[in-house]
């Protein structure tokens, strides 16, 4: 098994007119070959854009990557150049944006944005890109692939167009593909059907795949590793099912019971982590869940905690490891 | 593709006849310039001293004018100059104001502020003022005259442009057009152009009745085209005024002329802005 991708201590800061804000800070994780490693956390913990700044996508003004290294396939990405970052985005990484009403150019056919990749990476004649895009959208299963080519972003549904998204990821055989919360803005029956053709491709094509989502069914069927972020730093991180088995960190274990189970009485109510995520231009001392967490201690409030193991490659960030596995 | 163009311009035209309208008389203006040595019967430069301010006849349809020379043939031709003046300033004009705004927008901080605080200083200035700043300093002729109308109408070109580009910019197709690899130069030309095309042929097309308005006024302060080129504008200039109390056809023809391919454009151009939506095309 080989590494992919190695994210050491990335950290990404946005300024603003009021504050620095420290949107990720210092991630690190590994991404081994053919694997699905899940990103989790709610709005605003900086899992989007520690995948934007892997893609190098992070708009300056006001973004920056401050510091860290991201090796990918053995290139640090951070030291390309802009033209040299070009030959990889869309080549060696697909990515699959949340919104699939609007990562389609409402004035171009299917067809010439399916192309797009392919001409830009792969040098293909206009027919071969065009018979390569009919071949690519029978691949992510719409019919009649040929004629759809023709029509507009407008004529298609929202998880037709995410099937899109998908070929257009997948077009030039990429090692890694980076799906930004791909199943937020669908409809339930149907964000099952588009994870469940992610999966199956990246498994086909031997891709590796980065998922980042807040929703935990998602991370337990789909992904092989999970990191749970909170305030742009990786708070807990461990397979899928070491993760769910025995959430070590607060914040874990909170959003796991914040969701409702089948199996729980209908007279047990939903046990919701209480307060509003911190203003990362202004985070406290210490741990960044602290005032919201219910085993904090004084120490908490002015030390930070970092990535300690609990056992198998299963770490967590808490200085309470031992009160929360009691609690579980 | 020809019974669907077929199709789009019957529902063009039910939907909006007055704009139908306008594109009839733009159609009809451009098919008399182009063939104007076949559809007219004299030379519109060459004075018949025999025929002087003669009212209308089956040989003058719309009369002659103080030197003899046939009005219907200098209107024809005059035609040409204003067809000409019209669609190539507003096509150079645009071009240049679409391309400045889509970069200016795109590239956005000091570029942005620069261009835009040099569109609110052109706009200032009313374009007839423009337009004739700049014959003054290069003299007349007739592509003096279509750069100096072009010019003058890049501003607002520029502006429609910035505005359309900054409301598509952030969308996440130009995000994940990134994403694919494209330099900014390539998503600006595949990605932002297509967008906001509509808005800028809408403005160039609302434009062209303003070009040839300015155009008319600047042959009537003598500099437009310079003579002997008939020119709707000259037409209407100089002695003329003085033959209107006895040839009144001489100011009512170039007039009407004037007046009608104005309205046509406008008419065209507002039809054009109230339909123009790219997702409701191929419906």
């Amino acid at each position: 098994m080989t590494t992919l991708l190695e994210v050491n201590d990335l950290r990404t800061q946005f300024m603003t007119d009021d504050a620095l804000v420290k949107a990720v800070d210092g991630v690190s994780f590994t991404l081994e070959e053919g694997k699905t490693l899940a990103l989790v956390g709610e709005s605003g913990c900086g899992k989007s854009v520690s995948a934007l700044s892997v893609m190098r996508l992070i708009p300056w003004p006001p973004g920056r990557i401050v510091s860290g290294s991201i090796l990918f396939d053995g290139i640090d990405l951070l030291s390309l150049k802009e033209h040299e970052m070009g030959r990889i985005r869309g080549k060696e990484i697909g990515m699959v944006f949340q919104e699939p009403m609007t990562s389609l150019n409402p004035v171009l056919t299917i067809g010439r944005q399916l192309t797009e990749a392919l001409e830009l990476h792969l040098d293909m004649s206009r027919y071969d890109a065009d018979r390569r895009a009919a071949d690519l959208l029978r691949q992510v299963g719409i019919p009649d692939a040929e004629s759809r080519l023709t029509q507009y972003p407008h004529q298609f549904s929202g998880g037709m167009r995410q099937r899109v998204m998908i070929a257009m990821a997948i077009s030039c055989n990429p090692k890694l593909v980076i799906a930004d919360e791909p199943t937020t803005a669908l409809d339930v029956t149907i964000q099952a059907q588009v994870l469940e053709l992610m999966k199956q491709l990246t498994q086909r094509l031997g891709v590796s795949l980065i998922i980042i989502t807040h929703n935990l069914g998602v991370v337990a069927r789909y992904a092989d590793d999970v990191n749970v972020m909170y305030a742009g730093k990786i708070i807990e991180r461990g397979s899928a099912a070491q993760v769910y088995a025995n959430p070590s960190h607060p914040y874990t274990l909170g959003l796991l019971k914040s969701v409702p189970r089948l199996d729980q009485p209908k007279t047990e109510s939903l046990d919701p982590i209480q307060g509003q995520p911190p203003d990362l231009g202004n985070l406290p001392p210490g741990c960044a869940f602290e005032a919201r967490c219910r085993y904090a201690v004084e120490r908490c409030a002015t030390d930070t905690p970092i990535l300690e193991s609990v056992g198998g490659g299963h770490e967590a960030a808490c200085w309470q490891i031992a009160e929360v596995a009691a609690a579980r | 593709m020809l019974h669907r163009r077929g199709v789009a311009a019957w529902r063009f035209t039910r939907r909006k006849p007055l704009g139908a309208l306008g594109f009839l008389i733009v159609f009809i203006t451009v098919l008399a310039a182009l063939f104007a040595p076949i559809i007219t019967f004299h030379d519109p430069l060459i004075a018949d001293f025999t025929a002087i301010k003669v009212g209308q006849s089956f040989n003058h349809w719309l009369g002659t004018d103080e030197f003899g020379r046939d009005l219907y043939s200098r209107i024809v031709y005059g035609a040409r100059v204003s067809l000409i003046v019209a669609f190539a300033s507003i096509g150079m004009g645009t071009t240049i104001g679409a391309i400045l705004g889509i970069f200016s927008a795109f590239i956005g901080g000091r570029v942005d502020d620069f261009f835009s605080r040099l569109t609110d200083i052109m706009i200032a200035f009313p374009g007839i003022l423009l337009a004739m700043a700049f014959i003054t300093v290069f003299g007349i002729g007739l592509w003096n005259v279509v750069w100096a109308i072009g010019i003058s109408f890049a501003p607002p070109a520029l502006r429609v442009a910035r505005g359309a580009t900054l409301s598509v910019k952030n969308n996440v197709f130009v995000e994940a057009a990134h994403a694919v690899g494209a330099s900014n130069m390539r998503i600006i030309f595949r990605h932002l152009l297509p967008n906001v095309l509509a808005p800028i042929i809408v403005v160039a097309s609302v434009q062209l009745g303003s070009a040839i308005l300015i155009e008319s006024a600047l042959s009537y302060l003598g500099l437009g085209v310079p003579p002997p080129a008939p020119s709707w504008g000259r037409m209407l200039a100089g002695s003329v005024l003085v033959h209107a109390t006895t040839a009144p056809w001489l100011v009512i023809f170039p007039g009407a002329a004037i007046t009608i391919l104005v309205l046509g454009f406008n008419l065209f151009g507002d039809a054009l802005r109230d339909v123009w939506d790219p997702r409701l095309r191929g419906r």
